[in-house]
């Protein structure tokens, strides 16, 4: 799993990034996460796509966690994000750019 | 004066309607009806060509996405048939994403599925028609009922909206049984050709497909009319909308 995230030191970053999104994006697709998980294993990462809808539900659920502000208008501006891989590196970036 | 255009998919329909509105003098007419007989089916080809369309129009006139449009009518990301309970998860999920969504400029006022699910009451109560509906479909059919005409879903609401422009484009939706099966026509002030019809015909699609699925009837037919329908020349130009029409034609699986 690890593996197909990412190739550099950043790995374990976006695995700790990942669990969690794994977890709300199964309750919004009511899906088993072990389902998720083996169907993102399966296509790789980028084949995961997501709807603008679903990128805004993990962004609000995982809000407390990440401090990233859901609204931000990088997202709400037809929000561009379509992979989890997209996903994960958006987060990744504002936690970066966080004082 | 009224024109009734029509086509097997949501793609063939959109292509015939914006034809029309192509050969009048302005591109806009009032009451232009557009019928699809299968509201979630599409042309990819057509569907391609007008997704090409709006990724070019970024930056200078940029026209959100087909599924985003949609989404405004019924945000079909939520919507899993497989859950335990498919409508809780439908509503719970939206409310959840709600006040996020109104944060975006265009959707200041709300968008068209809040308010089918929570339309403004007195003491700000809120009313949700869509499972109010589909609580009478579903008693329809325990009842053996084939035919029945009291599903109406209200978007416009007369006290809050009083702007000339924008929200709500989209007043109302009447959804009728016949035969054990569910059409549906929508009412639209004004409706944008270019970049708002084929998303709004998928969206409502959807919403007529969930009810369907859920309250056990046959998926019929989809019914649009717009009071006021119109080419934006003006946004566009008239050269790139008459070339994507044609880009369409050519497309097109279906004989005109």
């Amino acid at each position: 799993m690890a593996t197909s995230v990412g190739n550099t030191g950043e790995v374990s970053a976006q695995y700790q990034l990942l669990n969690p999104i794994i977890q709300v994006l199964a309750a919004i697709r009511a899906t088993p996460v072990d389902q998720l998980r083996s169907e993102i294993d399966n296509v790789g990462l980028p084949g995961s796509t997501l709807s603008s809808q679903e990128v805004v539900a993990v962004l609000v659920t995982l809000e407390s966690e990440t401090g990233i502000d859901p609204a931000d208008p990088d997202i709400l501006k037809d929000c561009e994000i379509q992979t989890i891989e997209q996903l994960l590196a958006f987060i990744q970036s504002r936690m970066e750019a966080a004082p | 004066m009224t024109v009734l255009v029509s086509g097997n998919t949501v793609s063939h329909a959109w292509l015939a309607a914006v034809r029309h509105l192509q050969d009048t003098a302005s591109g806009q007419c009032s009451n232009l009806a557009v019928s699809m007989r299968n509201p979630t089916t599409e042309d990819a080809a057509i569907r391609r060509e007008l997704d090409t369309f709006i990724r070019a129009s970024r930056p200078r006139h940029p026209i959100p996405k087909i599924e985003t449009v949609a989404g405004t009518i019924f945000p079909a990301a939520f919507y899993r048939p497989a859950a335990a309970d498919p409508q809780r998860h439908l509503y719970e999920w939206e409310a959840k994403i709600r006040a996020v969504v109104r944060k975006h400029p265009e959707n200041r006022h709300g968008t068209y599925f809040e308010r089918l699910v929570a339309y403004p009451g007195k003491n700000d109560e809120t009313f949700n028609q869509l499972h109010h509906i589909l609580e009478r479909l579903r008693s329809a059919a325990a009842h053996g009922w084939r035919h029945a005409n009291f599903y109406e879903l209200a978007v416009f609401h007369a006290e809050r909206d009083s702007y000339p422009v924008g929200f709500p484009c989209l007043s109302h939706i009447s959804v009728t049984l016949v035969d054990g099966r569910l059409d549906a026509t929508a009412l639209y002030r004004n409706q944008f050709f270019v970049a708002r019809a084929y998303g709004n015909f998928v969206g409502l699609g959807l919403l007529l497909s969930f009810l369907a699925i859920e309250s056990g009837f046959e998926l019929g037919e989809l019914l649009c009319v717009a009071s006021h329908a119109k080419l934006e020349y003006d946004t566009y130009t008239k050269r790139a909308v008459h070339s994507l029409i044609s880009a369409c034609e050519s497309k097109s699986k279906e004989s005109p």
